[in-house]
């Protein structure tokens, strides 16, 4: 017997973005949502078993009933088949938490809150799914140990639903917490093990897969904004795994050197070569280098022009330089005071012992705009 | 621009002709009274080159003298770049213009023109114009009244010293740029912080909201962290509570209690039967110790008894031996008392002796003092009695040694007195013949005779003749004073008893000798009675008195004073001896006497002692007898014995209960009792409390959880990220615009000063003889801001108007100097320009235009021709330069 499911994780509905300007942070907040609602479109369309949630539905335990309930309602797409929410280390399954919340408030008969590891038997016991949930936030023993004991009746599929760091397999640094076996899904013999807390799509083998979350909510660098449709043949057939992509926002991070019109042209460049529309992008450049005084000026109109293409930009300065060049100097002004004001505080940013060096770079581009804008207005 | 000469006809007040010629290149004083146009010479010079010759109106009518309608003419002749120029100008009626430069000439609307392009103005669109339409000359010329004014430069004058000034420092200032720039700096400044260097509100307004979020973040932080405590402390009571469920906590303590009490109630049972044996035993031992006790005091007693006798015998014993030494001490005393009478008699008769030895050496010794004494005193006596003698006898001679002198001197006097009447007295050298008798005044004289005649004599020789001599001269006087010196001394000699001085001298000697005499027996008094004769008598009726009371000697001779004094030695001597005998017998009789009172009182108390011990030794044997009749010394000793063995079997039966109540352990179980029983509250209050405490937990945690703290504390979180990064950003702009103001300020200032410095260059030689610790402080608009002394700027409106004015004149020189340099020639024209000067700064100004007019053209004109006779400037009087000319008349 065939089952389809769709493994989706990492929710974090409730997730702030108040870095950004209001209205583009509460757009993003409320997109979650929307893509929720997507998830269960597809899950429609697709005809799935079960939506597995492997963890991190809510981004904390705190979140509003309003929020909770908006959740819910973002779900009303899918009610053909089981909606399995697993607690994650967000919103771990402790005395008060979303969970107990969720079952005050009352919820409907197709979605399950996994906080206990009892086994959920779907399908006429065809598909046995063996949860893990968290009750902290943090476990130092493997909670995915348990399911190689666990009994599942004959013939069943067994599908394993854990949040946490597989050991030794994820790229960057290895997170102790709430840890599992790499091995886990042959040990349990687990046809296929659900995972959540990585936010990119990651296959750690042929059986065990982190969904990743379906709407990107960072600027580090991965395979964000997916969900997985998983076909399973039947018990000890190998899993077919589709990545689906539901994500509205694409989050980028530019590391720029500039050195003079050239690369901010190139910079340009780069921020036109994003797809359209230009506004489903979320841009984080960090720029370094040494710009003369009008380069500089040219750099802060495109920033502008291309804040308001994105749907938000966000330019940090690591160790940007400006440095007046005899150019800049004659644009400004050939004699008189003002040129001796702009050498002068050429000399106090090149002198670190002065307190005010480090804010000599300001006072010259602001002579300079002054400058330039009282040109313009000629 | 040099003017060289001017002739003004018709103008205004100069109804007669004005000519002045040969006006100085460089100072040049015009003296005019009051009201006589040295002014009116001004008017004319700025009329003849900025009024448009066909000018008419108003302006034209005041060119022309009160109430007369002439042809007002002026004349003038100047030079410019080194170039002659004549210029002719006449108004109102026929007006004419005329100039004649090296270049060639030019007339009517031609020559105003050509003026413009000369000397740069711009003439007024209308009317006569001003300071402003006069080009520099506004600045230079000035008129009556004005010079103590600010500067107040055309624009011309402005914009020439500007290119001038320009022209030397270069574009300093930057011009109207730079100041647009400064002012919009300023202005973003002044948005940020206050005139005293604060935050505005603006931007303090920025700094608030992130505090104010911080605040906000702080508490949602705060109590979710309350929350995220109550949910770890909801779970602990929550696992606790199922503990004890799971582990039956409750009911195992509560079966460990039932048991507890169980043994306590054997204890109990125990406990009863223990104290009765204990209580049997305590009877047991009292009955024991009871017949102990009456078997020991039995033995006791018989002991005494004994002890008693054996006291009292050896008592007797020691008593008896005292006898033999009482009767043996009692003869020795009785020997030692006869001893020492035999020393009492002894010692008295040695006394007695000594005693009348005493006596006799005492009167030995008075008889010989009394015979001292009398013999002192009878030679005294008899010395005293001499003294007094010779005494008398001196005292009895009337002349004393001061009598003799007096008499020494009248007789000296007396002599004198003759000798010098007699060395003029009249010599008679007479011979009587034989036979004859020759008297003078009475007396007979001898044959050969010689008298000095000193007064009236009568010479007769008998029965011859007589013959009277009266010698002559001054004798008289003489006569007379001999004869009162002779008066005197008779008469002393008379007071004395005295025939002559000689006896006077032998009785003085007398005198003497019977004094000394006298005071030579005094002495000898002294000797033999140092202290007086009474003295003498009285210690002699002293000894007498002794004497009498000392009883004679019986022996017939008295011995000498040594064998008294001998005899007397030897008794004491003897009396010593015999003293010495009678201590050595008192002593060794007392010795006898103590030792035998000492043995009689031992006697007396061994007989007492022994007394009261037979005393003792009857009552014991009474007691004891009366004792073992009551109950026999075997009865005692029975019973004693029998009680010992009950109490032995009591303490065995006590000892056994004690051993089976400790196995029990009493304690442990007592403790386990309590134990139990503690525990059984405690856990049924614990599971109270849990709960109690979970139901509040959950009921906090739930109203909590609704209100989406998580959702806020994220979003103020990274509001406040925001917030911070925000202010930070503002921090820095405004730091930015504060140093980009503050540059910005400080180089338009040394910017300003680096401009005017060419003009301050010029005008500093000038102040320093003015004022030499002062600066001068030009502004960028060339007018005067004020005057530096130290660090102090004294703006210009608050100085003294003298030294406004003197300011004033300095500053225009100077500009003047730098046109001057720079190719522009301008002449400097004050009119009663130096009026508020003291005599001091008024020599030094002279000073001060005397140096300027090395290079300018300067022209005063002025009413006090005393002030600038010492200038050594070139000096017009307007009254000299009037003239009647052949033109004037013929139009008048």
């Amino acid at each position: 017997m065939s089952f389809k499911i769709l493994h989706t994780a990492d929710w974090q509905i409730g997730k702030q973005f108040g870095f950004m300007t209001q209205d583009a942070g509460a757009i993003v907040r409320v997109q979650r949502l929307k893509t929720v609602e997507e998830i269960a479109k597809i899950a429609s369309a697709r005809r799935v078993d079960a939506v597995l949630v492997a963890g991190d539905v809510f981004e904390n335990n705190t979140l509003a009933d309003d929020t909770l309930r908006k959740t819910l309602q973002a779900m009303r797409y899918f009610k053909d088949g089981k909606w399995i929410l697993l607690p994650g280390n967000h919103d771990p399954a402790s005395a008060e938490s979303a969970w107990t919340r969720l079952e005050r408030i009352g919820i409907p008969e197709h979605i399950v809150a996994a906080t206990s590891e009892e086994p959920i038997l779907l399908g006429d016991n065809g598909l046995a799914l063996l949860p893990a949930p968290l009750h902290r936030k943090h476990e130092v023993r493997d909670l995915t140990e348990s399911f190689d004991s666990t009994k599942t009746p004959e013939g069943a599929i067994r599908v394993g639903l854990a949040h946490g760091s597989v050991e030794h397999v994820l790229p960057g640094e290895w997170d102790a917490k709430n840890p599992i076996a790499s091995d886990r899904a042959s040990l349990a013999k687990l046809d296929y093990l659900a995972l959540g807390d990585w936010h990119g799509t990651f296959r750690a083998n042929d059986r065990t897969w982190y969904a990743g979350t379906p709407e990107p909510d960072s600027f580090k660098e991965n395979d964000t904004g997916n969900v997985l449709l998983v076909t399973l043949d039947g018990p000890g057939a190998l899993p077919h795994v589709e990545k689906i992509p539901v994500g509205q926002f694409v989050w980028h991070r530019i590391e720029k050197e500039l050195h003079g019109a050239e690369d901010i042209a190139h910079l340009t460049h780069q921020f036109s070569a994003l797809s359209e529309p230009h506004s489903r992008h979320i841009v984080q450049t960090r720029i370094s280098g040494v710009l003369d005084l009008a380069s500089r000026n040219t750099l802060d109109e495109v920033l502008a022009e291309w804040t308001a293409k994105f749907h938000y930009l966000t330019a940090a300065e690591v160790n940007l330089v400006t440095t007046p060049t005899e150019d800049d100097f004659d644009r400004i002004d050939l004699s008189g005071f003002v040129r001796t004001a702009l050498e002068r505080l050429r000399e106090i940013q090149k002198d670190s012992s002065n307190p005010e060096h480090e804010y000599a770079d300001e006072a010259m581009r602001r002579l300079y705009f002054e400058h330039v804008s009282g040109e313009k207005k000629q | 621009m040099i003017i060289k000469s001017i002739e003004v006809r018709n103008f205004r007040k100069f109804t007669e002709p004005i000519v002045i010629n040969k006006i100085d290149p460089g100072l040049t004083v015009i003296i005019g009274d009051n009201e006589e146009g040295k002014s009116t010479l001004l008017d004319a010079l700025r009329t003849a080159i900025f009024v448009r010759y066909n000018i008419s109106g108003d302006v034209a009518t005041s060119l022309l003298p009160y109430h007369s309608a002439v042809r007002p003419e002026i004349k003038l002749a100047f030079e410019l770049h080194g170039n002659d120029y004549s210029l002719v100008k006449s108004f109102c009626q026929h007006p004419a213009a005329e100039l004649i430069g090296p270049e060639g000439s030019w007339s009517g609307g031609a020559v105003d023109d050509k003026l413009q392009e000369l000397l740069k103005f711009k003439p007024a669109g209308r009317g006569a114009g001003d300071d402003r339409h006069r080009g520099i000359w506004g600045l230079f010329w000035v008129e009556q009244g004005r010079s103590f004014k600010e500067l107040e430069p055309n624009d011309d004058s402005r914009s020439a010293i500007r290119a001038t000034l320009e022209s030397e420092v270069g574009d300093v200032l930057g011009g109207k740029r730079g100041s647009k720039i400064l002012a919009s700096i300023t202005r973003q400044f002044e948005r940020r912080f206050t005139g005293s260097g604060r935050p505005t509100q603006e931007y303090a307004k920025t700094i608030r909201t992130t505090e104010a979020l911080e605040t906000e973040y702080t508490e949602v932080k705060s109590r979710l962290s309350s929350y995220d405590q109550n949910v770890v402390g909801l779970e602990a009571k929550l696992d606790r509570l199922s503990k004890y469920n799971s582990e039956k906590t409750l009911e195992k303590t509560l079966k460990s209690l039932q048991s507890a009490q169980e043994k306590h109630q054997q204890i109990e049972q125990l406990e009863k039967q223990r104290s009765e044996r204990v209580s049997d035993q305590r009877v047991a031992t009292a009955e024991s110790e009871a017949a102990s006790g009456a078997w020991e005091k039995r033995k006791e007693d018989i002991e005494s008894l004994g002890v008693a006798m054996t006291a009292a015998q050896s008592l007797e014993v020691q008593r008896a031996e005292l006898d033999p030494s009482i009767s043996e001490l009692q003869s020795n005393l009785s020997l030692h008392s006869t001893a020492r009478g035999k020393a009492e008699t002894a010692l008295t008769d040695a006394q007695g002796r000594l005693t009348l030895a005493d006596q006799e050496l005492r009167y030995v010794r008075a008889k010989i003092s009394i015979g001292g004494l009398e013999d002192r005193l009878r030679k005294a006596r008899r010395a005293n009695d001499k003294a007094k003698d010779f005494q008398a006898k001196g005292k009895a001679i009337q002349l004393d040694p001061r009598g003799l002198a007096t008499l020494r001197k009248l007789d000296k006097e007396a002599e004198e007195a003759r000798v010098t009447l007699e060395a003029v007295a009249t010599g008679l050298k007479i011979l009587t013949p034989s036979g004859k008798t020759m008297t003078l005044n009475g007396e007979k004289l001898a044959a050969d005779a010689s008298r000095r005649i000193t007064d009236v004599t009568k010479l007769e020789i008998k029965d011859v003749c007589q013959i009277t001599v009266t010698p002559g001269g001054d004798l008289d006087e003489l006569r007379d004073r001999h004869r009162k010196c002779a008066q005197k001394l008779g008469e002393a000699f008379g007071r004395y008893g005295l025939k002559n001085l000689a006896e006077g001298e032998g009785q003085v000697e007398e005198r003497k000798t019977m004094l000394d005499e006298a005071a030579k027996q005094t002495e000898l008094v002294f000797i033999h009675a140092p202290d007086g004769l009474e003295v003498l008598e009285s210690e002699l009726s002293l000894q007498e008195v002794v004497l009498k009371d000392l009883s004679e000697p019986q022996r017939k001779q008295l011995p000498t004073l040594s064998d008294a004094e001998k005899k007397l030695e030897d008794l004491q001597s003897n009396r010593v001896a015999t003293q010495e005998k009678l201590r050595k017998a008192v002593s060794q009789e007392e010795e006898t006497r103590t030792q035998l009172v000492d043995v009689q009182q031992k006697s007396a108390r061994r007989d007492g002692e022994l007394k009261h011990s037979r005393e003792r030794v009857a009552q014991a044997n009474a007691d004891l007898e009366r004792n073992r009749r009551m109950k026999a010394d075997e009865v005692l000793k029975n019973e004693y014995a029998s009680a010992l063995r009950k109490e032995e079997a009591a303490r065995v039966a006590a000892e056994s209960t004690e051993r089976e109540w400790e196995a029990a352990q009493p304690e442990k179980i007592q403790l386990q009792l309590e134990q139990a029983g503690k525990a059984v509250k405690e856990i049924q209050r614990n599971i109270d409390g849990l709960n109690e405490g979970i139901r509040e937990l959950q009921t906090e945690l739930r109203t909590l959880g609704q209100m989406g703290l998580g959702e806020k504390a994220e979003d103020l979180s990274a509001k406040l990220d925001g917030a911070r990064a925000e202010l930070q950003r503002v921090e820095r702009e405004a730091r930015a615009i504060k140093l980009l103001y503050e540059v910005l300020t400080q180089a338009e200032k040394e910017a300003k000063e680096e401009f005017l410095s060419p003009v301050t260059k010029r005008v500093q030689p000038y102040l320093k003889m003015l004022m030499p610790e002062a600066e001068l402080v030009l502004d960028e608009n060339i007018e005067i801001a004020g005057l530096r002394r130290g660090s102090v700027i004294e703006p210009f409106g608050s100085l003294s108007l003298g030294t406004r004015e003197q300011l004033a004149v300095l500053a225009r020189l100077a500009f003047a100097d730098l046109l001057q340099e720079k190719g522009q020639p301008a002449a400097v024209i004050l009119d009663d320009a130096i009026v508020y000067a003291d005599e001091e700064r008024f020599k030094d100004m002279l000073l001060i235009l005397a140096k300027a007019a090395k290079n300018l053209q300067v022209i005063v004109l002025t009413c006090h021709e005393r002030d600038y006779a010492s200038s050594g400037a070139h000096i017009v009087r307007l009254a000299d330069c009037r003239r009647f000319d052949s033109t004037a008349a013929k139009e008048a």
